[in-house]
């Protein structure tokens, strides 16, 4: 679990002053805070690019071992020089530069320049991007470790060490370019293991929105006006809750008598947060006059554990400044760590002045806590919006999330759903691991899943739109697939449904090495594997298309169940295909340069059956086709039962034809021998039973047409033989 | 260009030296850009930046500016250190106060010091 030290998340919403030393330790030039642009919170530091605008936050001192992470966005791609944005102040050896290089638009790191190292991805314009960093000072070399994005880079050194870190400098440091960068949530820690851990922390803000209870009397703790604070009808709060700070002396508490037992409590909103990992007091504060005087601003716990932002009950600090000072205090933790119940457990109490001359005066004050975006939520939570999920080591979710848009996972490692997930629109999984669904999942929308090594649904996975899967090494669906539009996997290792695959529309799969659909697949429209090492074992019930199916490039077919299409199936370059059930379709079947196919029960088809250059067609049971059956250049073509066609059947370049039972045909039968006068005994029409013929058989033997013509519908028994009919 | 006025206990004796004994303050190098520092040790690292340096005085120098005389706004004696231009030619005087728990640095601007921990840390 992360340890950060300090957080700066600019929840205060302006770039103040160095004042007091609670907010930083050098302002250069005109950087502000500006709300919208963030990556959590209502605020974000905006450096305008162009003049040497930055600020210093300020860090504890004797600090060697250095860890943080900061984000930083540009809404304008750097310009006429290389631009330094961030700085880490050491002391004695080199501060540690990172700047964005002109030339290719690549992260730099180095010790003002020495020892180089760069990314060897370009800043991507409007984007929010993340550095995070260790520094170790205490071994020589002085070592800088450093990632990007979450991709680490090669480490930077420096010979020599030093003695404590001074600062982070976050601005433009280059006086470069034009347009802002934004900086966002910047974390630091003393831990070395918290390394590439923080980016997964947000910062928000907390002010106070209600009195809690007092202890004041008259004329003690005041609002400016005068007026004793009483929390009926005026209240402690409002004089606090300014948003965006500014360091005018306008609303407050004020101590005008002294009171050293007196205070005024005030309470804070509910997080919403259950994993949080640190949380920091913040007040601006003046006072009437020079002179000394005292009062203290505390946080106190529920179990009445307190913490100081500045100055205790017992020891009140000096407040005598004639301007606008600032103190800021990282609190605790407690012995056991923050949780959401202690959070929102919080009180603030401002008073304890023993020395109220001049008058002590607190002008604002407010928390912000860290917590981490990528938390295990551990109970049912509801939004009507968007959950965003950037660069989290891990998400899990063990009751119920529903939400009423979107959810968008992003280069998680492991995105773990135990429970009910319902999503009014899409979830988008991108460069996750791991996405594991371990119930329900209902999708109103998209749900894309991008370069994930593993994608498992182990219970019910509805979508009334469609499914995208792409590099994924495995899909696998162990439970009830239903997809209102489309499913596409491509360049997936596996594609396993174990349970019935439901689909109103398509069901694309590219570049699979194995297609396995171990029940009943039913799809409105096409089934298209492409390019597919085998779809094995594999429709082991029943198939159902109301269109195509069309398999290309695939080493194996096989179809255990029925197959059942209103429209053609097309099997192309298909070295075996074997459907031993029932093959039914409305429209036509085509197969090219297959080496074998064999349907061992009916086939029945709605217009024509096409086999072209396939060394052995065999239909074992009744074949009956609407109209016509066409046979191309087949080694062997064997009927076993009933043919029964609405029309003609068309027999080229076959070797052997036989047709062991009736035949019945409602037009032509048509036989042709291409090679005209190099007849060959080896081709034979071996009729062993009962051909019945609406009209008539022509059969074509080298140039000339060879007929025999049926004038009427009579039934004959004939046998022809190696005869050459003239 | 500041450092952050602090609670005022009392002035500084005998700071700043006489007007005329030392250049004059901003440096030109500071091109007009306004800055802020919390201490007197991260305005040094911003003008080390710029090209200044840093050294003991000379005992002229601690003739000059830094006679056992001054005194910190908490009246503590103070050590004397010298800020030099990129260019070698100008030589500012700065002060830190000995007291540990105090630290105030002593500055040439008003109001001429920079408060608790002001001068934290060896110039």
């Amino acid at each position: 679990m992360p340890t950060p030290t300090d957080i700066f998340g600019f929840e205060y919403g302006a770039v103040l002053s160095v004042q007091g030393g609670g907010l930083y330790s050098a302002i250069v030039g005109l950087p502000t805070v500006a709300a919208g642009t963030v990556v959590s919170g209502n605020y974000a530091l905006r450096v305008p690019m162009g003049e040497p605008n930055n600020i210093t936050l300020k860090v504890q001192p004797s600090t060697t071992t250095f860890v943080g992470c900061v984000h930083f966005r540009f809404d304008t791609m750097p310009s006429g020089a290389d631009l330094r944005f961030m700085e880490i102040v050491n002391e004695t050896v080199l501060d540690c530069w990172f700047e964005v290089v002109l030339a290719t638009g690549f992260i730099r790191a180095s010790f003002e320049g020495n020892g180089a190292q760069s990314t060897s991805v370009q800043l991507q314009q409007n984007q929010w991007h993340t550095i995070e960093w260790k520094v170790v000072l205490s071994a020589d070399p002085t070592t800088l470790d450093w990632s990007y994005d979450g991709v680490q880079q090669t480490q930077v050194t420096r010979t020599g060490t030093g003695t404590n870190v001074g600062g982070i400098k976050i601005g433009d440091m280059s006086a470069a370019g034009t347009g802002n960068i934004f900086f966002d949530d910047v974390i630091y820690s003393i831990t070395s293991a918290d390394f590439m851990t923080l980016s997964i922390i947000k910062v928000e803000g907390l002010v106070p929105n209600a009195d809690g209870t007092h202890n004041n009397t008259t004329n003690v703790l005041e609002d400016f006006s005068g007026a004793d604070i009483d929390g009926v009808t005026v209240f402690a709060y409002q004089q606090l809750n300014d948003m965006p700070w500014t360091t005018t002396l306008g609303d407050r508490i004020q101590s005008n008598l002294a009171g050293a037992t007196r205070y005024v409590e005030m309470v804070f909103p509910n997080v919403s947060g259950t994993s949080i990992y640190a949380v920091k007091g913040y007040l601006e504060y003046a006072a009437g006059g020079t002179a000394g005087n005292t009062g203290a601003t505390i946080i106190r716990l529920a179990d009445t554990t307190e913490y100081s932002i500045y100055g205790t009950a017992a020891a009140p600090a000096d407040m005598s400044e004639s301007s606008a000072f600032f103190k800021t205090n990282v609190l605790g933790p407690p012995g056991g760590g923050w949780t959401q119940t202690i959070v929102n457990g919080l009180v603030m109490r401002v008073g304890y002045s023993d020395d109220a001359n001049p008058d002590p005066y607190w002008l604002v004050a407010m928390l912000e806590y860290a917590y981490a975006s990528g938390d295990t939520f551990s109970d049912t939570f509801s939004l009507a919006r968007s959950l965003g999920i950037n660069n989290t080591i891990l998400t899990t979710h063990n009751p119920s999330v529903s939400f009423a848009k979107s959810i968008d996972v992003l280069v998680s490692v492991l995105g773990t759903y135990g429970h009910l997930l319902s999503l009014g629109r899409t979830l988008d999984a991108t460069t996750a691991p791991e996405l594991l669904i371990s119930s329900t999942l209902s999708l109103a929308r998209l749900l894309d899943i991008s370069s994930s090594s593993m994608l498992s649904y182990e219970a019910l996975f509805a979508l009334s739109r469609s499914l995208s899967l792409t590099s994924s090494s495995q899909l696998d669906a162990q439970d009830l697939v239903s997809l209102g539009k489309s499913l596409e996997i491509s360049t997936s290792a596996e594609a396993i449904f174990v349970a019935t695959l439901s689909l109103t529309k398509s069901i694309d799969i590219l570049l699979s090495s194995t297609g396995d659909f171990q029940l009943t697949l039913s799809l409105a429209r096409n089934l298209i594997i492409t390019t597919l090492s085998e779809v094995q074992g594999v429709i082991e019930e029943t198939l159902l298309l109301s269109r195509s199916i069309a398999i290309n490039n695939a080493a194996a077919l096989a179809a255990v169940g029925d197959i059942l299409l209103s429209k053609s199936i097309g099997l192309t370059l298909d070295p075996g295909a074997n459907l031993s059930s029932n093959l039914s379709l409305n429209k036509s079947i085509a197969l090219s340069v297959s080496a074998a196919f064999l349907i061992s029960d009916a086939i029945t088809l709605n217009r024509s059956h096409n086999v072209a250059i396939s060394k052995e067609l065999f239909i074992n049971q009744s074949i009956g086709l609407d109209k016509s059956l066409g046979i191309s250049s087949s080694t062997v073509l064997e009927l076993s039962e009933q043919l029964l066609l609405g029309r003609s059947v068309t027999i080229f370049d076959v070797a052997i034809l036989s047709i062991n039972t009736d035949v019945i045909l409602g037009k032509v039968l048509s036989i042709s021998i291409i090679g005209g006068l190099d007849y060959s005994s080896d081709f034979a029409l071996n009729l062993s039973r009962a051909i019945s013929l609406a009209s008539q058989v022509v059969m074509f033997v080298g140039d000339l047409p060879a007929e025999i013509i049926v004038g009427d519908s009579s039934v004959w028994t004939m046998n022809i033989a190696d005869i050459l009919v003239d | 260009m500041s450092i952050q006025a602090r609670k005022k206990k009392g002035m500084p004796v005998n700071w700043p030296p006489p007007s005329g004994t030392y250049p004059s303050w901003p440096p030109e190098e500071l091109g007009g850009v306004w800055a802020s520092f919390y201490n007197i040790w991260m305005l040094v690292r911003a003008l080390q930046k710029l090209g200044f340096t840093q050294s003991a005085p000379t005992s002229a120098e601690n003739i000059l500016f830094f006679s056992t005389s001054v005194r910190c706004d908490e009246n503590h004696q103070v050590i004397g250190r010298i800020l030099i231009s990129p260019d070698g030619l100008r030589r500012y005087p700065f002060a830190v106060c000995v007291n540990a728990q105090h630290r105030d640095g002593l500055v040439l601007w008003p109001p001429y010091y920079a408060g608790l921990q002001g001068g934290r840390d060896t110039l």
